[in-house]
């Protein structure tokens, strides 16, 4: 079920209604079939799994706290690990490595070793499960808590496995920590209206953002990702600018309707962006982008295996490898990796490159804090971003081979042949929606929306609301495209 | 104040749970209750149904009432003199069915049954063998290649057996579809479901991605199937071998169904109405997907009706303009041109 569908928009009003109907104790109950039938609604029999991973990771929690010793609680983090990671690698991996393991051996054996032997590629015929990268990292990162005495076990299997399926967030997310939601499930909330009013203005929001701007821009951009020999130089740049844009509005959308769900219900769920295209620099980057996945690869990888305080080459090296298995979580695909690669690239470029570039802005008395430098730096960033988006868009590594290629070949001629992008309302709606967003996200780094909203007569916030419906219906793309995230 | 306010949004939210909870229940029966349907939203062409774009909402009278005479359970495939076979053509609810024209012109039983899969079908019903017969298969231009292409060939969803349990109820297949019929026939969503497509379409242009052209003088509307970037497109560029392989395939059914229960094929492939009325909208490009099927069939011998030319030539339109069907006209070319070659297939046998 998505949340852009009919489906949707008759399901949670049902399942809020029931929520404020029930006495507080059932309420687990009624949201855990909820959770349940929302999932199952995508494909039944994939239930399986989430009851799986919510089996084995409760047991191994239970044991684990009934151990004091940490050597002895071992061997459930394994057992916890082994079956999650195990389901995600089956589901998502296997097919990926067993075809790229058979281009290796063909290379190898057509170059060097000349073997006369056929052999099949195997791979299986399995859907890859909706949401399984995100539910297996919120369920192992209980387990890891446990395992290191920084969370308690959870006694009640029933909202264990609410913690597990919450719907808001099952499928993209945000990948919450036990110790943040967990705790919620215990807690009763009264209907408050207030913040009932900020859920639902979350929700307008993160629809408005992915119906009007995402999906619009999706038309675009999927035209000239999906025919990378028919576009170049002025349809790639604008295309991938737009891409983007996309991918922020769809994930950030999909995160605040999922915030904005929870927290009617009481729930408060992480935030998962905070307008990443004003970071200055890779590292504020990811910690503006999708912050519940880069906190998890922060708590969960990158300092278990060092962090930065070991050697610099080793710093590095953890630094680089965290965002190539950063890269392979969206996808089985090479891209992605490619993505993840320039990611840790730039970053381990730019702790090499700090102490030039701080030497340079001296001799040039450049000051990097002044608006000016910052804006420049702003700029960079985005377009170092901009550019790793490329191999995260296309389909496959040719296809952004040819992207990249074709983008540079401008030529003037483009212009004149703007079939694509003529001048029409579509065209002036997606670069009003993109001003529109870059207004809004503006005002919010410097100050909390709501406040300005606030300070507006209740008419002007009323009408504000209706606007934005009103631009929704008239302007939304109702042909129900899935969240760009949901794939990962 | 505040406890005031909350009230009434915390109601809203009871009322608006009962209501999802009604449409949650009324969409899970087969049809949708008659009393929550708005009144003669049938009367139009499924291009309509597609937009509810006031402009494509012309009335065309509902035919459906011939579907009881057409299905009649005591008719008999066996005691039949013709068969026919094909799609939605042979279907089409706004126009007498072309069997019960056939049957009512020439005073022969006929039989019909919407399926292209045909010796399945006779199978199913223990057809058996006698003299012998003709069968007339119509197959929409669009769908030439999922039928008889061995490259594209592709099992169609209409003969999937669908779970009716209430399992399947709950976890509804085609949920999305049924909330959207719900929201575009129901009383209580209709009209503001049209108005807004409606000032959209005036206002920016909008049109559903179903239906990405259509001409306003005359008026005509397309379906994407013929215009997108998939082997249903006219824009398709055929290799001949592509074609051969199809004309191939006929071949092999033809002599089966001779083969195995004397029947005549006679093969009937409805143009798309963009192959007719394309260069209405200044769009040249057509594949030639019909004129080089027709002279594949001719090579070998497969009886068929070519109804391109006298569709192109017809001083009428054929189709109608809000519908991806035939209209009365198309359906008396088409009839006149069956009985000539009935005729003489009643002279050689």
């Amino acid at each position: 079920m998505l949340f852009n569908s009919l489906e949707f928009l008759v399901f949670f009003p049902m399942v809020i209604a029931l929520y404020f109907a029930l006495p507080a104790k059932y309420r687990w109950f009624m949201l855990l079939l909820a959770s349940y039938y929302f999932y199952m609604s995508w494909k039944v029999e994939y239930v399986v799994l989430i009851i799986i991973s919510t089996a084995v990771d409760f047991f191994c929690g239970r044991k684990m706290a009934a151990l004091p010793d940490k050597s002895a609680r071992k061997k459930y983090l394994y057992l916890s690990l082994v079956s999650n990671l195990g389901l995600l690698f089956l589901f998502k991996y296997f097919n990926f490595f067993s075809r790229s393991a058979s281009k290796i051996f063909d290379y190898l054996n057509q170059s060097f070793l000349h073997w006369n032997v056929l052999h099949d590629t195997y791979t299986l015929k399995l859907l890859l499960p909706v949401g399984i990268s995100f539910y297996t990292f919120q369920t192992l990162s209980y387990t890891i808590d446990v395992y290191n005495g920084k969370t308690k076990a959870e006694n009640h299997l029933g909202k264990f496995a609410l913690f597990v399926s919450f719907f808001p967030q099952l499928v993209a997310g945000p990948i919450e920590r036990s110790s943040h939601l967990l705790p919620q499930f215990h807690r009763e909330f009264e209907f408050d209206y207030n913040r009932v009013k900020e859920g639902l203005l979350l929700m307008i929001w993160g629809f408005f953002k992915k119906l009007v701007i995402a999906d619009r821009l999706a038309e675009y951009v999927n035209e000239v990702y999906n025919n990378v020999d028919q576009y170049q130089g002025f349809y790639n740049v604008v295309a991938t600018y737009f891409f983007a844009f996309q991918i922020y509005c769809d994930f950030s959308g999909y995160s605040d309707i999922a915030i904005g769900c929870a927290l009617i219900m009481g729930f408060s769920l992480m935030q998962n962006f905070r307008r990443p295209y004003f970071a200055t620099n890779i590292r504020e980057f990811w910690g503006r982008w999708h912050i519940s996945l880069s906190t998890w690869f922060r708590d969960y990888l990158y300092i278990p295996l060092g962090g930065n305080r070991v050697v610099k080459w080793r710093w590095y090296y953890n630094l680089f490898i965290t965002f190539v298995v950063s890269g392979l979580w969206h996808g089985a695909d090479w891209t992605f990796i490619v993505w993840g690669v320039l990611h840790g690239g730039y970053l381990v470029l730019g702790y090499m490159t700090q102490g030039i570039r701080n030497r340079l802005s001296k001799l040039f008395r450049l000051n990097t804090q002044s608006g000016l430098g910052k804006l420049l730096d702003m700029l960079v960033t985005f377009h170092l971003v901009v550019f790793a988006w490329i191999f995260f868009r296309a389909n496959g590594i040719r296809d952004s081979y040819a992207l990249v290629r074709n983008t540079f070949s401008f030529d003037m001629a483009d212009l004149n042949n703007l079939n694509l992008f003529r001048i029409s309302s579509d065209w002036i709606i997606s670069l009003l929606a993109i001003l529109l967003l870059v207004i809004i996200d503006f005002i919010t780094e410097r100050s909390k929306i709501r406040h300005y909203l606030n300070a507006l007569p209740r008419l002007m916030r009323w009408a504000l609301v209706i606007l934005t419906l009103l631009l929704i219906v008239f302007l939304g793309k109702f042909e129900e495209q899935d969240f760009l995230y949901f794939q990962f | 104040m505040k406890e005031q306010k909350g009230i009434w949004l915390k109601y809203g939210f009871y009322v608006a749970g009962l209501c999802c909870l009604a449409v949650f229940i009324l969409v899970r029966f087969q049809k949708i209750p008659e009393a929550v349907i708005v009144d003669g939203i049938e009367d139009h062409g499924e291009l309509y149904h597609m937009s509810y774009i006031d402009l494509f909402g012309e009335k065309i009278e509902d035919k459906r009432h011939y579907r009881k005479r057409m299905y009649d359970p005591n008719r008999d495939i066996n005691k039949a003199e013709i068969l026919t076979f094909g799609d939605s053509f042979f279907e089409f609810p706004l126009e007498k069915p072309f069997s019960l024209r056939l049957e009512d012109t020439l005073n022969r039983k006929v039989y019909h049954a919407n399926s292209y899969y045909i010796m399945e079908y006779l199978d199913t019903v223990n057809y058996t063998k006698d003299k012998p017969k003709v069968l007339i298969l119509d197959v929409v231009e669009r769908y030439f290649p999922y039928l008889f292409s061995t490259k594209h060939e592709r099992f169609l969803d209409q003969n999937r057996v669908r779970r009716n349990d209430l399992y399947s109820k709950i976890f509804l297949e085609d949920a999305e579809k049924k909330y959207t019929a719900f929201l575009q026939k129901s009383i209580f969503s209709h009209y503001l479901y049209s108005r807004v497509n409606t000032i959209k379409f005036n206002t920016l242009g909008y049109l559903p991605s179903v239906i990405p052209k259509y001409n306003r003088d005359p008026l005509i509307v397309f379906h994407i199937e013929s215009v997108n970037d998939e082997v249903t497109s006219v824009y398709y560029e055929w290799e001949d071998d592509e074609i051969e392989d199809m004309c191939d395939n006929i071949l092999i059914l033809k002599d089966r169904l001779k083969e195995k229960y004397n029947l005549e094929l006679l093969l009937m492939p409805m143009p798309n109405p963009y192959t007719i009325y394309h260069n209405l909208i200044g769009d040249s490009r057509y594949n030639d997907l019909l004129p080089r099927l027709y002279k594949g069939l001719e090579k070998r011998g497969v009886w068929h009706i070519a109804l391109m030319a006298p569709f192109l030539a017809a001083d009428e339109m054929v189709y109608h303009r809000t519908d991806t069907h035939w209209n009365k006209k198309g359906q008396d070319i088409a009839l006149k041109l069956v009985m000539k070659e009935l005729a003489s297939f009643d002279t050689r046998n």
